[in-house]
């Protein structure tokens, strides 16, 4: 337990860093940035206390923010899939149930379990984000689009993640 | 209040959610730039939305006496109408008569003593009672009023200027019919100012100022002036107005003394309502 405690905190700090000295300095196709910082929720063990949830994903949104300049915008992102990620837990649960052991890997539960986990939930973030940095629904359709364009590389580098880095 | 703490332990997770989220968007609509213009101005569109379905209400309740004025409007224009007149060619001049009766008479007079620099400034006049000059008769040049008749003599008459500050006129903006009073702030013989117009009538500088008949001595669209500035102040509801008087005072000659024929008509039918 000590040993997982310190892994997440080792990969709160590394995808941190990561995403404000590296990804948010690549922008794809001009507009659109990776936002791997998610995948730290993502790996967060399964019996975490919600209460802790939620003060892991303000802090870890509030020091984004505080790296982009734009107070508020990704900690109300982090915040809501803090808040959610229990509930999608429970509805994707294997009918044996999870095995406490293990944590929500690609490595664990198969590529189909963990791809459509990890989609819910940066799409959740997506979707927030990018209306808070708009905050209006003026350019609604340009707005999707970029958000399903972000939606696709931040995807794909958490899934290449599970694969390259994070094995059993 | 126990029950509230109950509800508060069972639900926290739920209550802190909500608190940071807030705590989030406070941020948002605070620091950042688009977005808080985004919030002001969108929820300004919804308010503008509620008053213009409200007017638009208030509209059609006033379709009633909307519809009572069109009908007075066309039964009058029906009577003018050509086919609605029968051919009188031999009473036609009386009619015509009777419907232009002589309203305002004018006297010309000579500026004989005048002054401008003063804060109550007065004019006086060759002509007095024995010339048929009353007091508070009107009097304006030819390029727009002067002011009024206060006292008279046998052969001469005191005419309070408008440049005189505690002398107010009626005028209305020559397109627009809204009316407000001039009066002189005491400084420059050209200017005068404008007051008791509200924020929403629409005018420009330049807009030209003419008498009305409220006051019952001008009579009516005679020149005053044209606006030279206006602004909006903060304390009050009405515009500042700067107006250019159409009249020159520094060189005045000949001015011409107003007889309002129906006066006493009107001022007797006025004083019934008090």
């Amino acid at each position: 337990m000590g040993n997982l405690f310190q892994k997440n905190i080792l990969r709160f700090f590394t995808l941190f860093g990561l995403q404000i000295l590296i990804f948010n300095n690549i922008p794809i196709f001009g507009y659109s940035l990776p936002y791997v910082y998610v995948l730290f929720f993502i790996m967060l063990p399964f019996d975490i206390h919600k209460t802790f949830l939620l003060i892991l994903g303000f802090i870890l949104g509030i020091l984004i923010d505080f790296s982009t300049n734009s107070p508020g915008v990704h900690a109300s992102a982090t915040l809501a899939i803090a808040f959610l990620r229990p509930y999608i837990l429970a509805k994707m649960a294997p009918r044996q149930g999870y095995d406490l052991n293990s944590q929500p890997m690609l490595a664990y539960y198969g590529f189909r379990w963990f791809f459509q986990y990890a989609l819910i939930i940066v799409s959740i973030h997506h979707t927030i984000l990018f209306f808070n940095l708009s905050f209006s629904f003026d350019e609604s359709l340009f707005l999707i689009i970029r958000a399903i364009i972000n939606i696709f590389f931040t995807m794909l580098l958490i899934v290449l993640s599970q694969y390259l880095v994070y094995k059993k | 209040m126990r029950n509230l703490l109950i509800f508060i332990v069972k639900q926290h997770v739920i209550l802190l959610f909500l608190l940071l989220q807030i705590v989030c968007i406070s941020l948002i609509v605070s620091f950042n730039e688009p977005q808080k213009t985004h919030f002001i101005s969108s929820s300004n569109a919804i308010f503008a939305r509620m008053f213009s379905v409200n007017q638009a209400i208030g509209q059609y309740f006033n379709l009633a006496t909307i519809n009572e004025q069109l009908a007075e409007e066309n039964s009058r224009l029906l009577k003018n109408q050509i086919f609605s007149r029968i051919d009188t060619s031999r009473i036609e001049q009386t009619i015509n008569d009777t419907i232009t009766n002589v309203h305002y008479e004018y006297m010309v007079a000579r500026v004989i003593n005048n002054s401008i620099h003063r804060t109550h400034n007065y004019l006086t006049l060759n002509k007095g009672k024995k010339h048929g000059i009353l007091p508070n008769m009107a009097v304006i040049s030819s390029s727009g009023i002067v002011g009024v008749v206060t006292n008279v003599s046998e052969h001469f008459s005191t005419v309070m200027s408008v440049l005189h500050a505690q002398y107010k006129v009626s005028a209305k903006f020559k397109n627009s019919n809204y009316f407000g009073s001039i009066y002189w702030n005491g400084n420059d013989y050209r200017i005068a100012s404008l007051a008791e117009i509200p924020f929403h009538v629409k005018f420009n500088t330049g807009d030209t100022l003419v008498t009305n008949e409220f006051s019952n001595i001008y009579p009516p669209n005679i020149m005053i002036g044209t606006i030279e500035s206006f602004n909006k102040t903060d304390f009050d509801n009405f515009y500042s107005i700067k107006v250019n008087l159409s009249t020159e005072f520094k060189n005045l000659e000949f001015v011409y003394v107003v007889k309002n024929l129906y006066k006493e008509e009107r001022e007797q039918l006025e004083a019934l309502q008090k």
